[in-house]
C-alpha cells in the first residue's frame, strides 16, 4: 500500500529529487476513472479521451490561478532590447533585472508606447494611392517608428535628482499640477509586450543587465510537467467531475451543483494550501506590525 | 465441467417418447443443441446487464452477477496479443517426409523426420531425438524481418518424454537471433517441455550492425537442450512466426473486452478505449483528445481486427486484449451398430457442451422445445417451455 517503491539510494541518485510532492496527469486521470466511473458511481460511463479533455483544461486553469508560478527564464538583454517569449507562455508574473547582488529589481509595464504595424509610404504619402504594395499586398517595414524612437529615448525616470516634472508655476497654481506618477516614480526601467510578434521589447536603461521573465504557462507543455502538486489534487478530481457532469445530459441539476460548490471549495483549498502560510513566518513578519509601512 | 452431450440426448429422447412418436435423429439433436446452446450463452450478457440494475448480495454463492461471471468464465481468453494471421515460416507444420525450409542442425544425432503416431495423437509433427554425442540436436530456418516490428515464435509440443525417469525433463530451447551476431539482439526461452505445451518467444529484431538497416536476417533455431546423451525425445506439430501487428483478434472471438497497452517502461497496462470513426475524426481535431502514446484510442475495423491509434506506438511497449470465446457447436457422434447409432465418445470430432454443469436443464427444456416444434408436437412445446418459463421464474425473482 505504501506509494514510495524507489529506494532511497535510485532515489538521491536519479533525477526525479523532489517529484513526490506531485501527482502524474497520467495518474490522476487513472485514479479518476477508478473513483468516479463505473457502475453504481457518479459517471456511469464515459471515454477516456473525454476524461483527458476535462483532466487537462482543469490541469490549466489550475496552473492560470492556484498552483504556484515556478517557469523563469533569465537572458541579458541584447542592444536590440527585445526579448522572444517564451514557447509554452501564456502570461508573465514579474519581470525584473538582477544586479550584482542577485537581487530583483522589477521592471513595471509601460502602456505609453507600443510597436504598431509600419506601413511602408509612397514617396509622396500625401498624394494617392499613399501606400506601397508588393503583389497587391501591403508592404510593412520591419519595426515601427514608435518602437525605434522608444529604444532610443533616454528615459527621464534615470534623471534620479532634482526631476522637475513640471517647471511652469502655472499648472499649480490653478490645480492642474499632477502629482508623481507612481508607476513612474522608479528607475528600473520598463517593458511592454508586443503581443503579435511574440516579444517583450525594453526601454534603453536595461540594454546589457540580466533579466529574469518569470511566467506562467499551462501546464501541458511536454508531458513532464504535466502534473499537479497533491495539494491540489482533490481539486482535480472535483473540478473534472464538475466539468463532466455539467456537459452530459441527463444528470439531475442538484448532481451538478452539488459538484460545482465541492469543485470550488477544493480549488479554494488547493489555493490556500500552496500559498504556502507558515504561521512562524507569519509572525514574524507580524512583529513588525507598529512599524511604518514601507514599500 | 462440461456438461455431457450424451446425458442430455439421453434425457431428451426420453422426455420426447422415443420409442413411440418422439425420436430426434443424431443430426437434428445436434441442430438443436447448437441453437440451444448459442442461445442460453448470448442470454447471459443480457442477464448480467439485467442484473446490474438490481442490488446484489454479498453470499458467497448465489450472488446472479457472480453466477453469471462463473458461467462465463469458461470462455473467457485474457492477455491475448494481436497476432498476425501471415505465416512467416516456410513450414510451420509438417507432413509425411517434408521438413522444406527447416536446416538439419541435428548433429550426429538421428536426422529430424516428420512422424503421426499415437504419441503425438497422429498430428503430424517434426522429431528430434538425443541420440547421439551431441547433446542438443535442432533445427533452423533464417527468414528476413522489419527492425521496426514486434513477432512471435510459437512452437507446439505434441510429444515430448525423457526416458531416464521422473526426476529428468525435457529440456526445450527457443531462439531467435540475427545471423550477423548473438551479442546484442538474442532472445531464448528454455523451459521444460511437457506434452501437448504450447510455447512463445516474443522478440524485436535488431538492427545489429546499427546501419539503420529496415530489415535484419533472423534465425529462428528449435531443438533440445540436454546435457547427456539420453535419447530424450520431442515432437514439435508446429513451429511458427508471426508478426505481432497490434491488429488481428482471434478467429474465434465472440465479444471483445478491454483491450490494454503497456508502455515503455511501466509496470502496468492501461486500457485502450474503444472509439467509433466518427468520435474519432472529432478527438483528433483536438490537441487535448487527440490519441498519444500515452493514451491510444481503437478503432473496431472488422469482427476480427481493431486500429490503434497513433498507428506507431513506442518500441518495447505490448498491446495486449481480452476476449469472449465463441462456443464450439457441440456434437453428439455415433457408430451404426445393427442399425441403430450408437454412441461413440471418443471420435476425434465428437464434443460436449461448453456451457456451465448448472445449465443442463435449462438445455433439456430448450432442446425439447425446438424438438417439438420440429416434430409438430405441441404438446412438447408446451410442457418445455412451461418448464422453461418456471425456471427463469425461480432464477430471476
Amino acid at each position: 500500500m505504501a506509494l514510495i517503491e524507489e529506494t532511497g539510494s535510485n532515489y538521491y541518485n536519479g533525477n526525479n529529487i523532489g517529484g513526490y510532492q506531485f501527482t502524474s496527469l497520467q495518474d490522476i486521470v487513472n485514479q479518476f476513472m477508478i473513483a468516479y466511473v463505473g457502475e453504481d458511481k457518479i459517471i456511469g460511463r464515459i471515454k477516456k479521451p473525454d476524461i483527458l479533455f476535462h483532466a487537462q483544461r482543469a490541469l490549466q486553469e489550475l496552473s492560470f490561478d492556484t498552483f504556484k508560478s515556478t517557469k523563469a527564464y533569465e537572458v541579458v538583454i541584447p542592444p536590440s532590447l527585445s526579448m522572444p517569449l517564451p514557447q509554452d507562455y501564456v502570461n508573465y508574473t514579474k519581470v525584473c533585472w538582477v544586479d550584482k547582488s542577485g537581487v530583483e529589481h522589477r521592471i513595471y509595464p509601460t502602456a505609453d508606447t507600443s510597436n504598431p504595424s509600419n506601413i511602408a509610404q509612397t514617396a509622396t504619402p500625401d498624394t494617392a494611392p499613399y501606400y506601397e504594395f508588393t503583389n497587391n499586398e501591403l508592404v510593412l517595414n520591419t519595426e515601427s517608428d514608435t518602437s525605434t524612437s522608444f529604444k532610443n529615448d533616454n528615459p527621464n525616470e534615470n534623471v534620479v535628482n532634482d526631476f522637475n516634472y513640471d517647471d511652469e508655476l502655472y499648472d499649480p497654481n490653478i490645480g492642474q499640477r499632477f502629482g508623481l506618477d507612481p508607476q513612474r516614480a522608479q528607475i528600473n526601467g520598463s517593458f511592454y509586450i508586443d503581443d503579435i510578434r511574440g516579444f517583450i521589447n525594453f526601454s534603453s536603461n536595461i540594454s546589457g543587465k540580466t533579466v529574469i521573465l518569470k511566467y506562467i504557462s499551462d501546464s501541458l507543455g511536454t508531458d513532464a510537467e504535466m502534473q499537479v502538486h497533491k495539494f491540489a489534487e482533490e481539486a482535480m478530481y472535483k473540478q473534472i467531475a464538475y466539468a463532466v457532469l455539467s456537459t452530459r445530459s441527463n444528470v439531475p441539476e442538484y448532481v451538478v451543483a452539488r459538484f460545482k460548490k465541492e469543485a470550488f471549495a477544493s480549488k479554494r483549498v488547493a489555493k490556500l494550501r500552496l500559498s504556502n502560510i507558515k504561521i512562524e513566518e507569519i509572525t514574524q513578519v507580524l512583529r513588525g506590525k507598529s512599524k511604518h509601512i514601507k514599500h | 465441467m462440461a456438461i455431457s452431450i450424451n446425458t442430455v440426448y439421453q434425457k431428451v429422447l426420453a422426455i420426447a417418447n422415443k420409442e413411440q412418436r418422439g425420436y430426434i435423429t443424431p443430426q437434428e439433436f445436434n441442430l438443436f443443441a447448437d441453437q440451444a446452446q448459442k442461445e442460453i450463452f448470448e442470454q447471459y450478457f443480457y442477464d448480467i446487464n439485467q442484473f446490474n440494475r438490481v442490488p446484489g448480495n454479498s453470499t458467497e454463492f448465489s450472488d446472479q452477477l457472480y453466477m453469471l461471471e462463473e458461467k462465463i468464465s469458461a470462455f473467457r481468453v485474457n492477455g491475448v496479443s494481436m497476432v498476425s494471421s501471415t505465416e512467416l515460416v516456410t513450414r510451420s507444420t509438417f507432413e509425411a517426409g517434408v521438413t522444406t525450409g527447416w536446416t538439419d542442425s541435428t548433429g550426429d544425432n538421428s536426422a529430424p523426420t516428420v512422424v503421426t503416431e499415437a504419441l503425438n495423437g497422429y498430428v503430424p509433427s517434426l522429431k528430434l531425438i538425443n541420440d547421439g554425442s551431441d547433446d542438443d540436436p535442432d533445427i533452423y530456418e533464417d527468414i528476413i524481418l522489419s527492425t521496426s516490428k514486434k513477432y512471435r515464435l510459437k512452437v507446439k509440443v505434441s510429444y515430448a518424454v525423457d526416458p531416464t525417469g521422473a526426476g529428468d525433463s525435457v529440456g526445450l530451447k527457443i531462439q531467435a537471433f540475427s545471423t550477423a551476431g548473438t551479442e546484442d539482439g538474442y532472445y531464448l526461452l528454455q523451459v521444460s517441455a511437457v506434452t501437448g505445451g504450447e510455447y512463445f518467444l516474443d522478440f524485436e529484431p535488431l538492427d545489429y550492425a546499427g546501419g539503420g538497416g529496415a530489415t535484419e536476417t533472423y534465425r529462428i533455431q528449435v531443438g533440445l537442450e540436454e546435457d547427456t546423451l539420453d535419447s530424450t525425445i520431442i515432437h514439435f506439430s508446429e513451429i511458427s512466426v508471426k508478426e505481432i501487428d497490434n491488429t488481428t483478434l482471434a478467429s474465434d472471438i465472440y465479444r471483445l473486452g478491454d483491450v490494454t497497452y503497456k508502455n515503455t517502461g511501466s509496470s502496468y497496462p492501461i486500457g485502450i478505449s474503444e472509439v467509433n470513426t466518427a468520435e474519432l475524426t472529432n478527438y483528433n481535431l483536438s490537441l487535448l483528445t487527440r490519441p498519444t502514446v500515452s493514451n491510444p484510442a481503437y478503432v473496431r475495423s472488422s469482427n476480427t481486427s481493431i486500429t490503434i491509434y497513433p498507428t506507431t506506438l513506442t518500441s518495447g511497449s505490448s498491446v495486449s486484449y481480452n476476449y469472449v470465446k465463441n462456443p464450439v457447436s457441440p456434437k453428439w457422434t455415433y457408430n451404426v451398430v445393427l442399425g441403430k447409432a450408437v454412441y461413440n465418445g471418443s471420435a476425434s470430432d465428437a464434443k460436449d457442451f461448453e456451457l456451465h454443469d448448472s445449465e443442463e436443464n435449462t438445455l433439456v427444456y430448450k432442446i425439447l422445445e425446438l424438438a417439438g416444434i420440429s416434430m409438430g408436437r405441441a404438446d412438447i412445446v408446451q410442457a418445455a417451455a412451461t418448464r422453461s418459463i418456471q425456471e427463469v421464474q425461480q432464477q430471476k425473482s
